[in-house]
């Protein structure tokens, strides 16, 4: 049995850095990566109003507790908002784990959805022949909301759940697919483009899932196990396989490849993001050109569908 | 005999084991770096070993959407 530096039991080895770590050393530790996360990357300030985006898995909800503490350290507005997407046997099971969870802690809650937005559930959209994998759509569905209902609440900052695998994976699909475009678009902070846009912030990006994971079952977090019935595409199966293949057999792997990034950064958004980003002439928000990707997605679902 | 409940697939399994937990994962089908496990109901490092009369809980690492 090991022993932590501060001379309790050890529950937890991390791997990557060698420490033995007991219950309050571990949580402390994830809870200052996060913190320093924000710090140092300025990610909040002073009165920003923080919308944080909740599904109701582990990520998102462990994001909202530690909102929620750090705000016993300096003044900023918290709200939540879900998605709802329309997956049935999905959604609907971690829906509740979000009500109780922004009940508990006392964070406003906001909720849209696909349907009430596009007409469509991400379910009804799937069924259309000759599609796209269903988390193009959501991908760019959610984007689309997420950035809109921040706005419409007032929120000056939406903060993500995501994690350190989640980013791992993005960067090396996008190196694999070698989609330039997007390689600029992963980093801390996303840059301010487009007065519609509200800047998206990423405080768990540096935390391991599996850390999240704990850290959640330490705190008394309850989320849902449940994983969307839609989220086993091939290409980022492979490729967390093989990071966690690699994590396993050499700690640190993921890190590494996170900083490594961290380190390109300046250079892909330089090169790669345009300086100016459009705006969509049907609906009105940022766009790469002048139909927004969502609006693209709409007119070739509703002419598929017929209605 | 180790209890093996697994958290996600509402499964409750009985295995002939005795041996680390970092062992016991692949038999269940997780690993190090899909699991996060209590042994008799708390988290505890994964070199720990289990046997007779033990209970294991393995709690998913899944992307949570
Ligand atoms: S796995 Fe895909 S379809 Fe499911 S919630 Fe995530 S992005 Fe949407
Ligand atoms: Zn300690
Ligand atoms: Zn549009």
């Amino acid at each position: 049995m090991q022993q932590c530096s501060c001379g309790h039991r050890a529950i937890y080895f991390r791997r990557y850095s060698g420490q033995h770590l007991c219950k309050r050393c571990f949580s402390r530790s994830i809870f200052k990566k996060f913190k320093d996360t924000i710090r140092i990357n300025k990610l909040i300030e002073r009165d920003d109003h923080v919308v944080c985006g909740v599904s109701g898995g582990k990520d998102s909800l462990v994001l909202l507790h530690m909102l929620k503490d750090l705000q016993s350290k300096f003044q900023f507005e918290l709200s939540a908002l879900v998605i709802d997407e329309g997956i049935a046997g999905y959604r609907d099971v971690s829906l509740p784990y979000v009500h109780r969870a922004c009940k508990q802690l006392g964070v406003p809650l906001h909720t849209r959805s696909f349907k009430e937005a596009y007409g469509y559930t991400l379910d009804e959209v799937t069924q259309i022949e000759d599609r796209l994998g269903a988390c193009s759509y959501c991908g760019v569905f959610r984007r689309n909301i997420l950035n809109q209902a921040s706005r419409e609440i007032g929120g000056t900052k939406l903060a993500l759940g995501h994690n350190l695998d989640d980013e791992s994976q993005v960067i090396l699909m996008n190196m694999l697919r070698g989609d330039m475009g997007r390689f600029g678009r992963t980093g801390t902070f996303y840059k301010d483009v487009h007065p519609k846009f509200i800047p998206r912030i990423k405080p768990l990006r540096e935390i391991p899932e599996k850390e999240l994971v704990l850290y959640a079952v330490i705190s008394g977090i309850e989320f849902d196990f449940e994983e969307c019935p839609y989220a086993h595409e091939a290409f980022r199966d492979d490729v967390r396989d093989f990071l966690n293949d690699m994590e396993q057999k050499r700690p640190g792997t993921k890190h590494t490849l996170l900083k490594t990034y961290d380190k390109l950064f300046p250079i892909f958004n330089e090169q790669f993001t345009p300086e100016s980003i459009a705006t969509c002439k049907r609906c009105g928000e940022p766009s790469i050109s002048t139909l927004c990707k969502k609006c693209e997605m709409i007119d070739d679902i509703k002419k598929k569908k017929g209605y | 005999m180790v209890k093996v409940v697994l958290m996600r697939e509402k499964q409750t399994l009985e295995v002939d084991y005795e041996g680390t937990i970092i062992d016991l994962l692949p038999l269940v089908g997780y690993s190090l770096e899909t699991a996060v496990v209590l042994k008799n109901g708390s988290p505890v490092e994964e070199e720990e070993t289990v046997g007779e009369a033990d209970e294991v809980r393995v709690i998913p690492v899944v992307s949570g959407g």
